[in-house]
């Protein structure tokens, strides 16, 4: 479980910092699933227990978990890949785009990207990440931002990704 | 509340017994069992005294609440294996020696709270959205635990607050409604419709009156009905104004302590509480807003009073807000009485609780109080807390609040 804790840290530090003291537990209830899982997700609109009315906030980090089970199996295609490097660095370029401001360029480099393996199954993560965490309400952009951040902890971190999945 | 208690206790004691002997008989069978119906309405004028009487119970057995609510919302003891969760429960124990952080890291649907954990025992309860805020905004974060933590400092949390009964009661108060009255209602309605359609029905078959009966029939069954409608809304209105004069003491005493706590948090970040309060939703409705609203006072409301922390006036607002809840509750039985008088209703007398001696004894008292509280508010706070922290009250605001309170006092009496 060492390995998923570092993982699960590694993927909040990149992705979402301010969830890193939450990661592990985040994890661990995700893989937990059923009413552990259900919880991460629970939103109530009327409890007035705190000074501060009910919570508005989400974690996104569920919603990555999310988006990394819907996208497990191109995630495996992806990884086994011989040319898994050369995404990485495919990655990163769009990422930097992103980082900039440069949403429609970077959107171009997803278009571009070859109909083939590993790129096919690339692209199918990029929707199915991004999809998942347009369902927190956060802004496109930001989603955009952190789908390329969580891929290029995925592709660097790929024996804790391996690991994760197997436990789903 | 202890002058009001006999009037309570004989208000009860009437609904009570009207509870159980029952209204007059109707004219039939269908009547009658419809006036037994409406009868549990008098259940629903026990309820918000009986929320008075479980929150004054729960302060002998605050485990129980405890227990409830480390259930409900999952909470388990602190540990300090992240960075975050070591600083967060460093500021607690640095700002509130003594009380124990208890999390549920995987909940965000949530804000800090504090609950009892025994008589001088205070938790506070820690959400996944929290420990977030605390590396998003720092100051937001600490603005927010000092808030809570102000409240353990005064007491607040034998009384008030989550899982209180009082707070639950008041939660679930619109169901009782519609289970006590509403649904009575449309039963009563509809057994009162039914035997008038089978008593004309049987009248037709038999060849008594023809056309102009059944005509006249449903003209006299809509004049009824406009007048049980009439009926329903005009009860509705009493219960909601009992209901309102029993909770605005008390719901005046819950904002003043929400006002109260912002003032901690006010002096050392007025402008992280400010944008912790401008944070909260904006625009709530129905039942989040009556719930927010029984349990918070307005944000327009709290953010003023954060503006006003250091000026004589906010300390002033502050100050003379829960007295004057009680000439508002006057007002308020004064308003049953004159519309029981118009239906020729008899009720309880209101001058144990809305009468002038009364309101200027109640009001005289707590000027003594205000005169007193700059040099007993530290004694107070050692009831509570383990480690109290003095602050010196200046003595201004709360003579100025009590030299208003005496005046009004004479005045009313």
């Amino acid at each position: 479980m060492s390995q998923l804790f570092d993982w699960s840290v590694s993927l909040a530090e990149s992705a979402v910092p301010y969830e890193i003291d939450l990661a592990p537990d985040i994890v661990e209830a995700y893989l937990e699933g059923g009413e552990a899982r259900e919880e991460l997700f629970k939103q109530t609109d009327t409890s007035i227990a705190g000074g501060f009315g009910p919570g508005t906030g989400v974690a996104l980090l569920p919603f990555i978990l999310n988006g990394i089970a819907a996208a497990s199996k191109w995630i495996f295609t992806l990884l086994s890949s011989e040319k898994t490097s050369n995404a990485v660095s495919v990655v990163k370029d769009i990422k930097e785009l992103l980082m900039q401001g440069k949403r429609e360029e970077a959107k171009k480099e997803v278009q571009q990207l070859s109909d083939t393996n590993p790129y096919d199954a690339l692209k199918q993560i990029i929707d199915t990440l991004g999809f998942e965490l347009r369902k927190s309400g956060i802004p496109d952009n930001e989603a955009d931002l952190i789908t390329f951040r969580v891929l290029v902890n995925l592709l660097e971190n790929s024996e804790g990704t391996t690991v994760f999945i197997k436990h789903l | 509340m202890v002058t009001s208690l006999p009037y309570y206790v004989a208000v009860w004691g009437c609904n009570l017994y009207e509870l159980l002997t029952g209204p007059a008989s109707g004219a039939d069978w269908a009547t009658t069992i419809a006036y037994r119906i409406l009868g549990l309405v008098g259940l629903l004028e026990l309820v918000p005294s009986l929320a008075l009487v479980g929150g004054l119970l729960a302060l002998l057995r605050p485990q129980l609440r405890t227990a409830l609510l480390e259930r409900r919302y999952k909470l388990r003891s602190a540990s300090s294996i992240t960075s975050g969760m070591s600083e967060i429960l460093e500021f607690v124990e640095r700002n509130a020696p003594g009380v124990e952080v208890k999390v549920n890291q995987l909940r965000f649907d949530q804000t800090p709270f504090i609950y009892p954990l025994g008589f001088r025992k205070t938790g506070i309860a820690i959400f996944g959205q929290f420990i977030r805020l605390w590396r998003a905004d720092r100051g937001m974060a600490k603005a927010v635990l000092l808030h809570e933590l102000a409240h353990y400092r005064h007491g607040d949390a034998l009384l008030v607050g989550a899982g209180s009964p009082f707070r639950t009661i008041i939660e679930r108060w619109g169901k009782l409604y519609i289970w006590l009255f509403v649904i009575p209602f449309i039963l009563a309605f509809a057994a009162i419709t039914l035997i008038f359609v089978l008593e004309v029905g049987q009248l037709m078959w038999l060849g008594v009156g023809g056309i102009d009966m059944l005509l006249q029939a449903i003209s006299h069954k809509i004049v009824q009905s406009i007048f049980m409608l009439i009926w329903a809304l005009v009860t509705s209105l009493g219960i909601l104004l009992w209901t309102s004069s029993i909770f605005v003491v008390p719901m005046t005493a819950i904002w003043c302590s929400e006002l109260n706590a912002d003032q901690a948090p006010a002096s050392r970040f007025p402008d992280e509480i400010l944008n912790a309060l401008k944070s909260l939703p904006e625009k709530e409705r129905g039942r989040q807003w009556l719930l927010h609203r029984l349990a918070h006072p307005p944000n327009e409301l709290r953010q003023w009073m954060v503006k006003k922390a250091d000026k004589l006036l906010g300390k002033m607002c502050l100050l003379l807000l829960f007295p004057l809840s009680f000439l508002l509750q006057a007002l308020l039985l004064r308003l049953i009485e004159f519309m029981a008088s118009l239906q020729n209703i008899q009720i309880v007398p209101i001058d144990q609780v809305a009468g002038s001696q009364v309101l200027s004894t109640v009001l005289l008292i707590t000027a003594l109080l205000l005169i007193a509280w700059p040099f007993v508010s530290s004694s107070w706070e050692r009831l509570f807390c383990c480690k109290p922290k003095s602050v010196f009250l200046s003595p201004l605001p709360y003579w100025l609040s009590a030299t208003i309170l005496i005046g009004l006092g004479f005045v009313i009496r």
